[in-house]
């Protein structure tokens, strides 16, 4: 990013050099939502450049021209408006760019040296509203919205501590995104935040519209169906992490921060675990990795089972599973493809649709393709069951991203189990160990604390251990201060 | 370098799996033989019969039979195949019925079929058919296939403590182990029904003798270091008629001098409740005395099971097995020769602790 913000600025130096402020002023009028005006009172003429569609209106009429039409020089107007960042420049790169933020830009038209910047921009967002993708019934309901001053604003009134640092960068030639790197000083490790900051000023890319871009962008194995940074629109969440000494990260117009470095199984903690009991939230938990194994293997197992080990069917549910399959014509592969397909496609027709149209579809999918699709033939009833828990259970997934990745992963067990029968679901699975045993999230391991085996962070894995237990920082994150609270302290009540 | 690596290894995969030599055998395009049973035709001829359910799409299941003859039975199912629709597959076989008389001189041979091949399980019911297997297997037993209604019946007297444990792999391991003789449950039809008639008692692979109901449990406790649920039940007088149920039973060898001709004595606790108790009028049941009956009825019987063992020159109960790991100098022979000769006594030590919940 550097080098290509360097590349811009040289070019724009050289060319911009000889040009007067008036010939910017004409060249942004091609567009016509940029505005120029002339006040001219008692003693001088001002001359004042914005976009009409940046700037708001009441700071211009109330705040702004009022002043000028009192002013006699630069100098006097600078004392005379009431904002706190005014700048005065000569710089007309540096113009141009402020006025693209929404900046008032004024000048004296006869002295012609000096240029006053009024920032004026117009806040045109979205109110705070509920999280909707991981809601959870207890505890806040604010998520973030797609202004990166809200949203730091969120994290800053959760952390109110000096240690907590913004480290700003700006991304995308074109979208010239703001993305900001949080971390608390002191406890994040400063590899962990240096490599986020070194691989976004590496970034060369003309548009970031979402912090999925990012994520896609910089994590450690690009091609890997596996999110390597969890994003999540809690900022509840982005405060506890932050303490875990873990770097968020924040994209201008994105209502998703990104958390890294991370595991596999904060992918599937939702973050309510930590407002229920800590049996209840275990439970749950443990639910979730049960609803995953369960998504990714038992539709190839039917397969296998039914293609290849027939003598692995209990006796009495050999006369099931053949009364429910004796009239279909289809091989099982191809059974399950079908319904497989028609789950996705579901999905699929539900997510592209309006949200009251979407409710109708899954309706209309699920009962009436299924029943009919059974009572044609096509599928037995056994499958149908199998598959629609199957596509229940990938929707547990608290993080969007990773539910995705679960659906697909489906795919080739459900072909090597064709394909070879149990000896293929038993080779893909191996693929799939081998594969997250080689990812890594800003270099640490991705499947910790399992693999590398560290005990002392299995309280917060597969399943929560009670808070008092979790007064260490996770080793996976490599904190410089590992402790977060006293452990004795925090068990002893005053009765 | 990594990269060819890696595609090579999926190579491999992909273009091996010719050579894993996996059929595809899809559920509903086979048909799961689910009980079989031998008869012996005249010197060396059998005649096979393969029982495979065929479901019905209401629900219900119609056992169909297919019967041959050959002299081995692999051939046998080749044999079948030939008036089958579709290949006819032994994974799901649950029983394995074989007649009297085939037992009589020997099973050893037709077993081998069923060990070797794989795909059956070591869990398959050994049985012998009073009579001819081919009736046994033609009959139809209520809505369920006919393997799994034997099976059953087989394995639910099992696991109620009626019968000792039987099954494919228990019976090969009779048949295998130098101090111990297998045992297969005998099955006949009374008046079309199925009825398990008594205990067949083997001599390695050869039926010799049989142990009727009234000892199947005693059988049993001797038989199962340590078993549950098996209950007695004793005339004391005319008008005392006592049932009990064992909580559990406690089998200890006491062999003085193995491999000598010395006594051996088999401990045989039984910790009991009375499951009934028919007294002609008595309120107070006398527990000593019930205890000292049923003590003395069991060593009865138990000695004369024994000497009949003896006699048949068959093992049931593993006594050679217990000497033998008690020995240094185990010899088969010189074993065959002294059981028949040996004294074993039989010892039981009855503990009623309950007496149930009427008083």
């Amino acid at each position: 990013m550097f080098r290509t913000r360097k590349k811009d600025k040289t070019s724009a130096e050289n060319k911009k050099a000889a040009e007067t402020i008036q010939t910017v002023f004409n060249d942004l009028s091609a567009s016509d939502d940029f505005k120029q005006s002339f006040v001219t009172n008692r003693h001088v003429t001002f001359c004042i450049g914005f976009y009409e569609t940046l700037t708001e209106a009441d700071i211009l009429h109330k705040d702004i021209l009022h002043n000028v039409q009192k002013a006699v020089s630069i100098e006097e107007l600078t004392a005379l408006l009431p904002f706190e960042d005014l700048k005065i420049s000569e710089d007309v790169t540096l113009i141009q760019d402020a006025l693209l933020q929404g900046s008032v830009c004024i000048h004296n038209s006869i002295s012609n040296k000096q240029f006053c910047l009024v920032k004026a921009k117009s806040a045109k967002e979205r109110q705070v509203a509920p999280p909707e993708v991981e809601f959870s019934v207890v505890g806040p309901k604010e998520s973030f919205v797609e202004s990166y001053q809200t949203n730091i604003h969120l994290i800053r009134k959760r952390l109110p501590i000096s240690n907590l640092v913004v480290k700003e960068r700006t991304v995308g030639r074109l979208s010239k995104t703001k993305v900001g790197v949080l971390y608390i000083e002191g406890i994040a490790n400063k590899e962990n935040y240096n490599t986020v900051l070194q691989r976004i000023e590496d970034l060369n890319i003309d548009q970031i519209a979402d912090s999925s871009y990012l994520t896609q962008l910089i994590q450690d194995n690009q091609h890997s169906p596996f999110p390597q940074f969890i994003d999540t629109e809690r900022p509840d969440r982005i405060a506890a992490v932050l303490g875990e000494g873990k770097v968020a990260i924040i994209v201008d117009g994105a209502p998703h921060a990104l958390i890294g470095p991370t595991t596999i199984f904060e992918f599937f903690s939702a973050f309510e675990d930590y407002y229920l009991n800590w049996l209840v939230a275990s439970f749950f938990r443990l639910v979730r990795f049960f609803a995953v194994l369960f998504s990714i293997l038992v539709t190839p197992l039917y397969v296998a089972v039914l293609t290849y080990h027939y003598e692995l069917i209990p006796k009495d549910m050999v006369s099931t599973l053949v009364t429910s399959r004796t009239a279909i014509p289809l091989p099982p592969i191809l059974e399950a493809l079908i319904l497989e397909l028609a789950i996705e496609l579901l999905r699929e027709a539900g997510a592209r649709l309006p949200t009251k149209v979407g409710q109708t579809i899954g309706i209309v999918g699920g009962i009436v393709i299924g029943t009919a699709s059974v009572e044609a033939g096509l599928t037995s009833n056994v499958l149908l069951i199998i598959v629609a828990l199957a596509a229940l259970a990938s929707f547990t997934t608290p993080v969007y991203q990773m539910g995705n990745t679960i659906r697909l992963i489906r795919f080739p067990f459900l072909l090597m189990s064709h394909y070879i029968g149990l000896i293929g679901v038993a080779i893909s699975f191996c693929f799939l160990l081998i594969h997250l045993l080689r990812l890594s999230s800003l270099g640490r391991p991705f499947l910790e604390p399992l693999f590398p085996l560290r005990v002392f962070d299995l309280k917060d894995a597969l399943i929560r251990l009670p808070f008092k237990y979790q007064s260490k920082r996770p080793i996976q994150a490599q904190t410089e201060d590992t402790v977060k609270f006293n452990q004795s302290e925090a068990k002893h009540k005053n009765e | 370098m990594k990269k060819i690596f890696q595609l090579f290894l999926l190579a491999v995969i992909v273009f091996l799996n010719g050579c894993m030599n996996i059929d595809t055998q899809i559920l509903d395009e086979i048909q799961l033989s689910s009980a079989t049973g031998y008869d012996l035709v005249d010197e060396d001829q059998y005649e096979v019969t393969v029982v495979y359910p065929v479901y019905e799409s209401g629900g219900g299941v119609k056992n169909k039979t297919l019967t041959t003859t050959d002299n081995l039975s692999k051939e046998v199912r080749d044999k079948l195949n030939l008036k089958s629709e579709k290949p006819l597959v032994s994974g799901k076989l649950e029983v394995a019925l074989y007649s009297r008389e085939l037992a009589e001189k020997g099973i050893s041979l037709i077993l081998d079929s069923l060990t070797r091949d794989p795909s059956v399980g070591s869990n398959v019911m050994i049985g012998v058919a009073d009579g001819s297997t081919k009736e046994i297997l033609e009959q139809q037993y209520g809505e369920t296939d006919n393997g799994i209604f034997l099976s059953d019946l087989i394995e639910q007297n099992m696991e109620a403590g009626v019968i000792p444990k039987t099954n494919l792999h228990l019976f090969m391991y009779g048949n295998y182990a130098e101090g111990l003789d297998p045992i297969a449950p005998i099955i006949g039809l009374s008046e079309d029904e199925l009825t398990l008639k008594a205990i067949g008692l083997f001599d390695s692979d050869r039926l010799v003798g049989h142990v009727d109901e009234k000892d199947f449990s005693l059988l049993r406790v001797l038989m199962e270091h340590k078993s549950k649920r098996d209950s007695f039940s004793l005339e004391i007088n005319d008008h005392e008629k006592v049932s009990i149920s064992s909580m559990g039973t406690t089998l200890n060898y006491k062999v003085s001098n193995p491999m000598e001709m010395s006594d051996i004595t088999i401990h045989l606790k039984i910790k009991a409740y009375i499951r009934e108790y028919i007294d002609g009028g008595l309120k107070k049941i006398k527990k000593q005395q019930i205890e000292k009956a049923f003590e003395k009825d069991i060593k009865e019987r138990g000695d004369a099971l024994v000497k009949q063992f003896q006699e048949l020159g068959i093992d049931p109960l593993g006594v050679g097995e217990e000497v033998r790991t008690r020995s240094r100098n185990w010899d088969v022979k010189k074993w065959d020769d002294l059981y028949p000769e040996i004294s074993i006594h039989i010892v039981p030590e009855v503990n009623i602790t309950e007496t149930g919940v009427l008083e």
